[in-house]
């Protein structure tokens, strides 16, 4: 269930489409798992974009500090987002 | 080992480190778009200024802690073997990212210098880069380059050379008060309760432990229970400060770290905005991707199969004559010329039948990965690889199977997850390879026509679907899901289509040659002791459950010294090449479709033990046997069924 909270809405990664801009609020899941995307250069905080979504529940094209990253669905559903709205300040 | 020095190029994956090492060391390296895909390291000389020095190409990591095989190799490397001076190597374009892992290389406390390539990406970006305050803040020397066009380079290596004169040693950035202040403490109390076998950094092995690396951790696992404690309870101080897992906090550390500096010494203005940048709206798109895929992959093999082809025609004629020529000229008669012939024709099966397929295969494949298509392949594919229980990289061995399995069981290695590499090497053994698509085109091609042969190539597809599926559900376990590095694409370059398709080759070369010529040997030793029919007659429950001609049974045993000698062996062992004089349509069809998927070749089955051990391997061998043998006797149900 998305979440109302001060101008931006949480969500998971997941259902965000192409184009749109957010700001990454957990890492849920394991030690490996946020391993893995902090070293691949997303963390807490920061700013992603989605470039394209795959067909069939498939993985993400996300774009994050200037690289470009393929992100399975079930790791994108671990990743809870923001939804920058463009009256309101985000919360990070 | 030699008594030079050594450098060592260490970088995060697509840096362009392999480019550099043979802009220096010439075509001993692999540059790859495919993260992790250089996964053995490289060693090379490099000359400067009359003094050699050993250089090192390590496959590319994201962090000192590191999760697949290629990245822990390359990690027990710089923790424990003797290096001078390390190179890392940097992508500008992705600076801010690449600075993380120099973070944590500065804590090796080895002699180091920063070479910052792919200043022109950056610069195409809108990144500008002040390098004086990078080396300044950092307190290590740094280089630009553009090692694809050589720019820089020759400069590099002068400087890294007066550095190792008189190197030194990195220091530390220093973060946020407080957890340095955590730091500080563990370092002193691990100072003061613990004796290293290997020498590791303190600041390294602090951090390192409170992120909770297994690798450290099991440096300090001897240390008694004191240690433990104090970790534990150093872990708590940041997170009840912080709110969120130590391993978290060190990262962010490490990333705001990054961050700042990356602000601090780079000027951000509007990027040019190419072609380049639009491309993977529709290369990656949900509908037109897969559109674009299949022309692609059709196109490719149409290319290979006709250059494929024209070549094989000119080297076995060429080759013929030649046999004919040295057997003639080197020997009257007897077991020696033979043993001679049998050679020949083992070194004629990998030159005329195999290579000519193999060779522009791996040369396109080359290209298409250095363009950077393959990851964006994986991306597309990760959705159906899904389904079978791997994810979208397992791909790119099942891609190389197609002209060699010996190299694709080599590339499970990019997998993080033994039982994923396992499951992706039996399927990359299941997959019809140049040697195997000359038996489908020679057989069902030729016989049925080339809807068929593209049958066969649909029920090879369907039966790695059930396959991988089976395996997935027989060895159930949370895979860790795709993650993967989508470079920018490239153009791609002469040199490193030349030293990647080499690299492939020689694997082909080195370990699945040799093994096919000793088959060809042990075959015509067979022949020689007339065994034919000893081995027939062992075989005949095969044959005989699969609706088959008794003599058929010896074309099986060649088909795993050499599989395409299964066909080759079928004209010679039923006398004649018009097969239907001897064989019913349907036997032949059954036979190819038991040709193609039985028991991987001996060069195959050599890769497979040393990577997925004997005891599966042995496991791989016994089930594509049986499920050769089912499909073989699905095929002769069908083909009595429609009376073929």
């Amino acid at each position: 269930m998305p979440l109302k909270n001060a101008g931006s809405t949480l969500t998971e990664l997941a259902r965000i489409r192409p184009g749109e801009q957010v700001v990454i609020h957990q890492i849920e899941g394991g030690w490996h798992m946020r391993q893995r995307l902090n070293q691949m250069g997303m963390h807490v905080g920061d700013r992603i974009r989605v470039v394209q979504t795959g067909a069939f529940r498939g993985p993400m094209l996300v774009e994050v500090n200037g690289s470009r990253l393929a992100l399975g669905c079930g790791m994108a559903r671990k990743v809870k987002v923001f939804v920058e709205n463009s009256e309101g300040p985000s919360v990070v | 080992m030699s008594d030079h020095r050594q450098i060592i190029l260490a970088g995060q994956p697509n840096c362009g480190k392999s480019t550099l090492f043979n802009e220096v060391a010439g075509y001993r390296s692999v540059a790859s778009n495919f993260p992790g895909a250089t996964v053995e390291y490289t060693r090379g000389h490099v000359n400067i200024c009359g003094q050699t020095f050993d250089i090192v190409d390590l496959p590319g990591i994201y962090s000192l802690t590191s999760f697949d095989p290629a990245a822990q190799e390359t990690q027990r490397y710089l923790l424990n073997e003797k290096v001078d001076v390390i190179i890392n190597v940097m992508d500008a374009s992705t600076l801010s990212r690449s600075l993380e892992l120099t973070l944590q290389l500065m804590d090796l406390e080895i002699p180091m210098v920063i070479c910052l390539n792919m200043m022109d990406e950056a610069r195409r970006k809108g990144i500008h880069i002040d390098l004086e305050r990078l080396s300044q803040i950092l307190g290590v020397p740094v280089f630009p380059t553009v090692a694809a066009r050589g720019k820089g380079v020759q400069n590099l290596f002068h400087e890294v050379m007066r550095f190792a004169e008189k190197p030194f040693k990195p220091g530390h950035l220093i973060g946020n008060r407080d957890v340095e202040a955590v730091i500080t403490e563990l370092i002193s109390y691990l100072k003061s309760h613990i004796r290293l076998q290997e020498p590791v950094s303190f600041h390294l092995l602090a951090t390192k432990l409170l992120e909770g690396d297994p690798y450290f951790e099991a440096l300090i696992r001897n240390s008694g229970g004191g240690v433990q404690k104090k970790i534990q309870s150093c872990r708590a101080q940041l997170e009840q400060t912080h709110g969120t897992t130590a391993d978290a906090i060190i990262n962010g550390e490490r990333h705001m770290l990054s961050m700042t500096l990356f602000e601090t010494v780079a000027r951000v203005i509007k990027p040019v905005v190419q072609l380049k940048d639009r491309i993977d709206q529709v290369i990656m798109h949900p509908l037109w991707g897969y559109v674009f895929l299949f022309l692609v992959m059709f196109a490719f093999f149409q290319v290979v199969f006709t250059f494929g082809s024209y070549l094989e025609t000119g080297l076995l004629d060429l080759f013929d004559r030649w046999t004919g020529f040295i057997l003639q000229t080197l020997t009257r008669d007897g077991f020696f010329r033979i043993l001679l012939k049998s050679v020949l024709e083992g070194l004629g099966g990998g030159l005329g039948i195999v290579l000519p397929f193999l060779l522009p295969f791996l040369i396109g494949l080359a290209v298409l990965e250095d363009i950077g298509y393959l990851p964006r392949v994986a991306f597309l594919s990760d959705t159906f690889m899904h389904r079978i229980g791997l994810h979208g990289a397992a791909v790119i061995p099942a891609i190389l199977g197609y002209g060699c399995n010996v190299p694709a069981v080599m590339a499970t290695r990019i997998l993080e997850s033994p039982r994923d590499r396992f499951i992706a090497a039996f399927i990359a053994t299941l997959v019809p390879c140049a040697a195997r698509m000359t038996i489908i085109f020679g057989l069902v091609g030729a016989y049925f026509g080339g809807m068929a042969a593209f049958g066969i190539y649909l029920l090879n597809i369907m039966v790695i679907a059930v396959t991988g599926t089976v395996l997935s559900r027989l060895l159930p376990e949370d895979t860790p899901g795709m993650l993967l590095e989508i470079p920018a694409y490239h153009v791609p370059r002469f040199k490193v289509i030349v030293s990647k398709t080499w690299m492939r080759i020689r694997e082909f070369i080195v370990i699945a040659w040799p093994l096919l010529i000793a088959g060809s040997v042990v075959l015509t030793l067979i022949e020689h002791f007339h065994w034919m029919q000893a081995v027939n007659h062992g075989l005949a429950w095969v044959t005989r459950l699969l609706g088959l001609p008794e003599a058929v049974g010896t074309t099986l045993i060649f088909g795993v010294l050499r599989k395409e000698l299964s066909m080759l062996m079928l004209f010679q062992a039923l006398g004649t090449r018009q097969l239907t004089d001897v064989m019913s349509l349907g036997q032949i069809l059954v036979f190819t479709v038991f040709v193609v998927f039985y028991v991987p070749c001996v060069g195959t089955i050599g890769v497979l033990g040393r990577q997925i051990k004997a005891r599966r391997t042995l496991v791989v061998i016994l089930a594509t046997f049986f499920m050769a043998l089912i499909l073989g006797l699905i095929a002769r149900g069908i083909s009595e069924l429609l009376s073929i």
